[in-house]
């Protein structure tokens, strides 16, 4: 097992290290110069180049490469042109809220896509099968923003039951500890609603049709022949054997849930990372954009590595690429 | 449905019907998507504007066809781009042992960022950029699956006994990737691209949706839905339909897809 997490963690570094540069040449070498955004027309253009050097953007890239990948080491990721404070003072503001998203969200389409998954299988090949099927295709193919659009439409504008942005409601401070949670949870219901529906078309997919290829294997035969029910068969014998298929599905799942929090956080005004990262993006704020897009790649490799040692502890055969 | 014996899927059928209204619909339709009427504007759905009409009285139906006509251009452009570099990338890696690491490797990194992520920032840094830069960087970052599926495909075939064959006949290599591997892959890569398709659709239109993919007046089904977002209660049309297109045309491709892998994978 330590051989192979070892050899798992130092293809993660090599991963980490290619992804340090495919991220920052990709914002850098595309077109566009901030200094230019930020300049005040009615400044000389002398200030302008001032303000290159001091972003040091007047040397060549590889310099700046250099100093970027120092100022990881240091720990601030650089300074932010827009406000110039430290990338890192920026981001710890603003992960934790993309967290708060995106872990309920993650736990919540796990726990129904399963339910959902087992309750077609219990039901194999009946209506409720058929239109779960149909249902979860449909979901699928539903952008995630605009389940948001028509969430807000409905529940926030039309019913005026919940609220549609913001984290937290202006007054929720004097308020005492409980009906501040829930205040919270009212303004995290609808983004994290939506990021399960978005989500939940593949991953009970994914469930159902992990269940499926199971039931026809032998060992469930033998089950059926010493006269277990289909219901028993499928939850204490079936189930089991879809873990690894799920720790794995979700690991993939990440960079799909990140993508979507981007957006979704941007559609309910919620102040995380996805929302920091395109108004960044929009003022061409190149240390910030560059962390924003590297950490977020880093969740992905993080949770794909814990994936992978998670099912090779569950399942060694996978140690050894003997499955 | 049966055509001279064959079985023709019914998503196909449909898809067909989509593509046909997309391309004959504004023809038929005697309003301007672009230019304003603003004696008309917000008008319910009805009989004259069939999805009702926006803030600057355009009729949104226009819209929402011409808009799909330009989604549908930007899914077709990005995936035959992604097919002109993942499928010779793929074939390259597959085959040659000595690349393949290097290029595997390159697959695995761009693989780790969330493609939207990359295309975002990468739009975003690009400024208001035209349709075909978009065509561009989604291409650009949408490649890896098809490369991945080619090169894992090749790596299977390449020990098979017509591949041996014909190396010991001397065939050049470049004729032996492109007129006899290829030709065995193109069931999977189908399949693949078709569901690139969809998902090329979802990407342009949360790209138009943010305000960095197709830049207004020009319609797209991304931009539309964002145009609504102020009106939800009074003009819920605005957003309704293009998002109603949206679906449909995803589904489409998608059970499509689902269609070719039943063909392709089950024998």
């Amino acid at each position: 097992m330590i051989e192979y997490a070892l050899k798992r963690i130092v293809s993660g570094l090599l991963l980490v290290a290619g992804l340090m540069i495919v991220t920052f040449f990709l914002v850098r070498l595309s077109p566009g110069n901030p200094a230019a955004i930020a300049f005040d027309p009615t400044r000389s253009v002398d200030a302008m180049s001032r303000l290159e050097n001091a972003w040091g953007l007047d040397k060549p890239l590889l310099v700046q490469f250099g100093a970027w990948i120092s100022s990881i080491f240091h720990g601030d990721f650089g300074v932010s042109y827009a406000n110039h404070r430290t990338v890192v003072s920026i981001l710890k503001e603003t992960v934790p809220n993309t967290l708060a998203l995106t872990l309920p969200a993650l736990f919540f389409q796990l726990l129904f896509g399963i339910a959902l998954g087992v309750m077609q299988i219990l039901n194999v090949n009946s209506w409720i099968d058929r239109l779960t099927s149909i249902s979860t295709l449909v979901l699928y193919a539903v952008p995630s923003f605009w389940i948001g659009i028509l969430l807000i439409m409905l529940f926030s504008q039309k019913l005026g039951w919940l609220p549609s942005s913001q984290m937290i409601s202006f007054t929720a401070n004097d308020l005492p500890f409980w009906s501040q949670m829930g205040d919270r949870i009212a303004h995290a219901f609808l983004p994290v609603s939506t990021m399960v529906l978005a989500s939940l078309g593949i991953t009970s997919r994914y469930i159902r049709n992990g269940l499926a290829g199971i039931m026809d294997q032998t060992f469930i035969m033998a089950a059926r022949a010493q006269g277990f029910g289909h219901k028993e068969i499928v939850m204490r014998h079936a189930l089991k054997n879809t873990l690894v298929p799920v720790i794995t599905i979700t690991g993939q799942h990440i960079p799909a849930l990140i993508s979507s929090s981007v957006i979704i956080e941007l559609v309910f005004s919620w102040p995380g990372m996805g929302r920091l990262m395109i108004n960044s993006a929009f003022a061409r704020d190149y240390p910030v954009i560059i962390a924003c897009t590297f950490l977020m790649s880093l969740f992905v490799v993080l949770g794909t590595l814990i994936a992978d040692l998670i099912s090779a502890m569950v399942d060694p055969r996978i140690q050894t690429g003997r499955i | 449905m049966q055509l001279k014996g064959k079985n023709i899927p019914v998503s196909f059928v449909l898809l067909l019907i989509l593509l046909i209204s997309l391309i004959a619909g504004p023809l038929l339709i005697d309003y301007d998507p672009v230019t304003h009427d603003l004696g008309n504007s917000y008008h319910a759905p009805n009989t004259g504007h069939l999805m009702g009409t926006d803030k600057f009285g355009r009729d949104v139906l226009a819209r929402v066809l011409y808009g799909g006509r330009i989604s549908i251009w930007v899914a077709l452009l990005s995936v035959s781009l992604s097919l002109l570099i993942g499928i010779p990338y793929g074939l390259l890696s597959g085959f040659f042992d000595r690349f393949d690491l290097v290029l595997n490797n390159v697959i695995n990194v761009f693989m780790a960022i969330p493609q939207f992520l990359l295309i975002l920032s990468v739009a975003a840094v690009l400024g208001k950029s035209s349709v075909l830069w978009i065509v561009l960087i989604i291409a650009l970052f949408s490649w890896m699956d098809i490369a991945r599926l080619v090169r894992n495909q090749t790596l299977a075939l390449k020990h098979k006994d017509f591949i041996l064959a014909e190396t010991v006949i001397g065939i050049s290599k470049m004729r032996l990737l492109f007129k006899h591997l290829l030709p065995n892959l193109m069931g999977p890569v189908a399949v693949s691209a078709t569901l690139l398709f969809g998902n090329v659709i979802l990407v342009e239109s949360a790209l138009s949706f943010v305000g960095l993919g197709v830049q207004p007046p020009t319609p797209s089904w991304g931009n539309i839905i964002n145009e609504g977002r102020q009106v939800l209660i009074d003009g819920w049309w605005i957003s309704v339909f293009p998002g109603v297109a949206i679906v449909v045309s995803v589904l489409l491709i998608n059970l499509f897809g689902e269609y070719l892998q039943e063909r392709f994978f089950k024998y």
